[in-house]
């Protein structure tokens, strides 16, 4: 009996062209767009030089070549952290302000110190500024020690010259370091959840006071428990083929790197999706009133949830974090991109092994809510 | 009783303020095509769905097969087919599939159900329509599909609740030889309808139910005879002035006479030749009608004169 | 009339939706407007988190936080644990976390060879932030060190630092490019939306609803004409619009305790731009004999994919290239584009562009969406 009707429910859920198609538009417009949208932005800002230009106010040929020099040499991560070009102050501005052709413009005075015209905030200006300020200080520095201890002069030049490390620096560990790839992250738990389309419909199909389809089938001798095991179930697999189909053309149609191996990140998924189906079930189970409420709850609680877990603002997630801890641990949203997350940056260890123990926990919470509130066979009105 | 069927108890059903169900008395032999009938709003359904055990119901005993129906009683459901009112199919599975998945909910040999499924497509007459998916149906059709969804398992019990609404005559007459035929076949029968034709042509049992009671019951002819009406006399005659239509309501043993359109009913209660005085009314009034004839009280009179004239509410 | 008024009674059916997206983009504007409040100054640093643990507590490391207190917001490492910082550097809520050894101050003066007792900072490897504390750290140090080799003592040394390192009077904001941050940009750059998903929801369906196949024929044959019934639905699905739009903006203004200053005219005109264009894109939409099931994931898959490529969620400046020539064709962009000349002054003349672009992009949408709709019709009849 279980085989017959999880056979039934499954072909249900495929046959059932509209739901498929969304679940399946979702990631694939979606991730597209998100792919468009944050692909380049972490190479680009990781690799990109500055566009700064450089106007010569003053014709002290010794001030332009130790500037010049001071400028062009500085470097970060093994490439040029300015990428000057030299023109006169009218024509800086004007690039300045009109199409960002160029991030800043540094002036060498007469008296050999830099000025920098910037004309929006940002973290381009505070490396500029970090740049330009500098220098001016050691211009202030030897000014200053050369008015009260000149004997200390060389030693000065020499600390100067000699600018000694004091920074043992570590990157962070992690496969994708690029936070917008949690983006990604967002809109796959987004998928997993709006799936559960599928499962909604369980609740309802076997609920007398719901469907006509309901009431026959609480009059036959199947019992209520199998037939929401078998439309679980089949509501399941329906859901993880299409979540499936989604992250295989954001891994390798796109090429996302979501960062973890592979294997682990469609075992993920396969959690998120039994999580969504866990909630669909919990919402069909819900009470007496029109699937296509239902469904209304589902998109409201994804939305919502997606929303809180940083789907339209990245930094939403922090916030939450921050200041108001629990909502992560109940959003589901937020726990499914967690356990993505968890795997990028700390590898398959405790940390992520303890997100999948979370998702399937509150699945398991979800169910059971599901299974108590859809217990009951017979009703006051159908 | 071994062979009493469906048993209904003083059954009391309230929905709030409403009473659906007043103490509501049923008995249904084996072998018996009963015919529920009621207006709208009588508790047809509801009595159905108690009997179903989908509903809970306030106060009254059901047994089914001679046992307490419960809802988790799996092995009494297990005898009972349900035709329901709406049409309860899958969208996304054709017509095979469809019988396939509710026999399914029943059987659950592999080889057996291929075999039930395949004879209810003859009983209903889908063949041509196999692989057709609910919404390419006509209405006839899809009625048909809904009826081999509830019985492809071969219940012994058959609740039908009206399976012929909105159906062509030639569907109509299929569903209802197949109803017939189930019954010759062993297996007993509610049939619940508004269409008293159907009910008087299949049912060797009827009960009329209004505001949630039993209000009677019997075969066909044994209610026709306990009412009032025993013949209607039919004229149709033009021009016929309301003095003369008072003046046939004062003839012997008339009680109920009606014109409308050169149509005259008239009904009497009891009494013989009662044609023939209307009849020597005509002639010794010199009245011309083109066509008289009497005929015996239907189901139809029955039922209006029990539960009245007035429209009810839908259900 | 009586189909002007059967239009919300149908839109009654979706209120659910529509309170669901009204609470969604309230909700995250209010939620960022009230965590993420930047000053209005001319000039400031971006100012990064740093958890510092200081095993040193030399008076040369609590200088050096000192100092990097004034430019950063420290946090104690030893109130999170190691995996709250980790997450906080991922989300760049923190540049770097920073670890002083104990004894570093004592090599530190003593010019010790510093390669063995070296701060250590761990930062996300691709973000300039990290670097730019990274190089404050190594600016006071280095200059600190130039001072006291110049014969200043300690105390002094810091002293005239901490000076040098506040002076940035070098650096200047070009002068007629002015720009403000306030609350009332970041809250109308998120309304958006909020107009798309509501409007979507509210008249999409609805439309769709009275459109469907069964209704338009019995309303076909109605003695209504449909020149008539056309002229009520669009008049209907105007009035929700403006409703919409004005409970949205009454709703912003509150929140960004700002209403009838000339630039809060001028972010409205934009706006309503943006709605009129928006009501504009949902009756071409609604020309293409969808069903009013589908409404729903057409309508989150617009407003997502508008406002991601519009620079209503990310900022312009963050989008990749291609993402900006896509999102130039789209009215969102022009929407930011004109709250971007807003916030560095720009007056009526030098958003009336993008308005035009706007309500260009609308006209040229609808015109499309009818012919389309011509096209189906003949092809369904």
């Amino acid at each position: 009996m279980f085989i017959n009707v999880f056979k039934a429910q499954l072909k249900l859920g495929f046959r059932n062209k509209s739901n498929v198609f969304w679940t399946l538009m979702f990631p694939i417009i979606l991730g597209t767009l998100f792919k468009i949208t944050f692909g380049n932005i972490y190479s680009e800002y990781k690799s990109e030089s500055i566009k700064t230009a450089v106007v010569f106010e003053t014709d002290n040929e010794d001030v332009k070549s130790t500037t010049k020099a001071y400028l062009e040499g500085l470097e970060m991560d093994g490439h040029k952290m300015l990428d000057i070009s030299y023109m006169d102050y009218d024509s800086a501005v004007a690039l300045l302000k009109d199409d960002e052709q160029v991030n800043g413009i540094i002036s060498v005075k007469d008296d050999g110190r830099l000025s920098l015209d910037i004309n929006s905030n940002g973290v381009l200006s505070t490396i500029q500024e970090t740049i330009t300020t500098i220098y001016n200080q050691n211009v202030g520095l030897i000014e200053k020690v050369a008015a009260e201890h000149p004997e200390n002069l060389p030693a000065v030049i020499q600390t100067i010259s000699g600018r000694a490390e004091y920074i043992n620096a570590h990157s962070l560990a992690g496969d994708n370091k690029d936070p917008f790839v949690s983006y990604f992250y967002n809109l796959l738990a987004m998928t997993a959840l709006f799936a559960a389309l599928n499962s909604v419909r369980i609740g309802n199909n076997c609920q007398a006071n719901m469907s006509t389809l309901g009431a026959r089938t609480n009059a036959s001798p199947l019992s209520r428990m199998t037939f929401q095991a078998a439309g679980f179930f089949a509501a399941y697999i329906v859901q993880t083929a299409i979540i499936f189909v989604g992250l295989t053309y954001m891994l390798f149609g796109i090429k996302i790197n979501f960062g973890g191996d592979i294997p682990l990140i469609y075992f993920t998924t396969a959690l998120a999706s039994f999580l969504g189906t866990a909630l669909g079930f919990a919402i069909g189970n819900l009470g007496s009133f029109a699937i296509e409420k239902k469904e209304s709850i589902l998109v409201g609680i994804t939305l919502t949830g997606c929303a809180l877990s940083g789907l339209m603002y990245g930094d939403m997630k922090v916030i939450i974090t921050e200041k108001a801890p629990i909502i992560n641990k109940i959003n589901p949203a937020a726990v499914i991109s967690d356990s993505y997350y968890c795997l990028n940056m700390f590898g398959a260890g405790s940390r992520y092994f303890m997100t999948l123990m979370y998702m399937l926990i509150l699945s398991a919470v979800l169910i059971a809510l599901g299974l108590f509130m859809g217990r009951r066979n017979h009703y006051d009105s159908i | 009783m071994a062979d009493t069927i469906v048993e209904v108890k003083n059954l009391v059903k309230r929905y709030k303020e409403l009473i659906a169900l007043d103490n509501f008395n049923m008995k249904i032999e084996k072998g018996e095509v009963f015919g529920l009938l009621g207006p709208n709003g009588s508790g047809k359904t509801t009595t159905i769905n108690c009997i179903l055990s989908l509903l809970n119901f306030d106060n009254g005993e059901i047994d089914v097969f001679g046992e307490k129906m419960t809802s988790s009683r799996y092995d009494l459901k297990k005898r009972i087919g349900i035709v329901m009112q709406d049409v309860a199919v899958f969208d996304e599975l054709n017509v095979e599939e469809n019988i396939d998945y509710f026999c399914g909910l029943y059987i659950n040999d592999k080889n057996k159900r291929k075999q039930y499924v395949d004879e209810a497509i003859a009983f209903v007459g889908l063949e041509d329509f196999r692989k057709f998916k609910p919404k390419k149906l006509s209405g006839g059709l899809l009625r048909r599909l809904n009826i081999a969804c509830g019985i492809a398992h071969k219940p012994e019990l058959i609740i039908l609740d009206e399976p012929t609404v909105a159906v062509d005559p030639q569907s109509r007459n299929k569903i209802l030889e197949g109803i017939t035929e189930l019954n010759k076949k062993g297996a007993t029968i509610i049939y619940t309808s508004h269409y008293m034709e159907e009910v008087e042509q299949i049912c060797t049992h009827i009960l009329i139910m209004d505001k949630g009671k039993n209000v009677t019951e019997g075969t066909a002819e044994e209610l026709k005879r306990s009412i009032k009406n025993t013949e209607n006399i039919i004229v149709y005659i033009k021009n016929l002035d309301d003095a003369h239509v008072k003046a046939i309501n004062n003839i012997n043993h008339v009680y109920d006479v009606s014109y409308m359109s050169g149509r005259l009913e008239i009904k009497c209660a009891g009494g013989r030749h009662n044609i023939s005085h209307v009849i020597d009314y005509f002639a010794n009034n010199n009245l011309d009608y083109d066509r008289i004839y009497s005929e015996l009280p239907t189901l139809n009179d029955v039922f209006l004169e029990i539960t009245g004239k007035n429209l009810r509410d839908k259900e | 009339m009586i189909v002007f008024k059967s239009f919300f009674k149908v839109l009654r059916n979706y209120k659910m939706s529509l309170i669901m997206y009204l609470v969604i983009s309230l909700g995250v504007i209010y939620i960022l407007s009230s965590f993420n409040t930047k000053g209005n100054a001319t000039y400031y640093r971006v100012s990064q988190g740093i958890a510092v643990q200081d095993n040193d507590k030399s008076e040369i490391s609590k200088g050096l936080i000192e100092y990097l207190s004034t430019i950063n917001g420290i946090k104690n490492a030893a109130d999170y644990t190691d995996d709250q910082i980790t997450d906080m550097i991922y989300y760049t809520k923190l540049s770097n976390r920073l670890l002083i050894p104990a004894g570093f101050g004592e090599a530190y003066l003593n010019g010790a060879d510093t390669a063995a007792l070296k701060i250590e900072s761990t930062k996300e490897a691709g973000a300039r932030m990290g670097y730019s504390v990274e190089t404050e750290i190594d600016s006071y140090l280095n200059l600190l060190s130039g001072y006291l080799a110049g014969g200043f003592n300690v105390e002094e040394a810091q002293k005239l630092t901490m000076e040098a390192l506040a002076d940035n009077s070098a650096v200047s904001v070009v002068a007629d490019v002015k720009v403000e941050d306030d609350k009332i940009f970041t809250i109308f750059q998120m309304l958006p939306y909020g107009i798309l998903t509501m409007l979507f929801s509210a008249v999409l369906p609805v439309i769709l609803r009275f459109g469907s196949m069964l209704l338009k024929k019995r309303s076909d044959i109605s003695s209504t004409p449909v020149l008539k019934r056309q002229i009520s639905i669009a008049l209907a699905a105007g009035v929700v619009s403006v409703f919409i739009v004005i409970a949205l903006i009454t709703l912003a203004s509150v929140l960004s305790e700002e209403a009838f200053t000339g630039r809060w005219w001028l972010i409205v005109l934009n706006l309503v731009t943006l709605s009129l264009t928006v009501v504009m894109l949902v009756v071409a939409v609604s020309n293409l004999n969808m069903k009013p099931e589908v409404s729903a994931g057409f309508t989150n898959v617009v407003g997502l994919s508008f406002s991601f490529l519009g620079g209503i969620f990310v900022p312009i400046e963050y989008l990749g290239s291609g993402a900006k020539v896509i999102g130039q064709f789209l009215p969102t962009y022009w929407y930011s584009e004109a709250m971007t000349r807003i916030k560095t002054g720009g007056g009526f003349n030098d958003i009336l562009n993008c308005l035009l672009i706007q309500l260009l992009f609308g006209v040229m949408v609808m015109g499309v969406g009818l012919v389309a709709g011509r096209c189906i019709e003949k092809r369904t009849a």
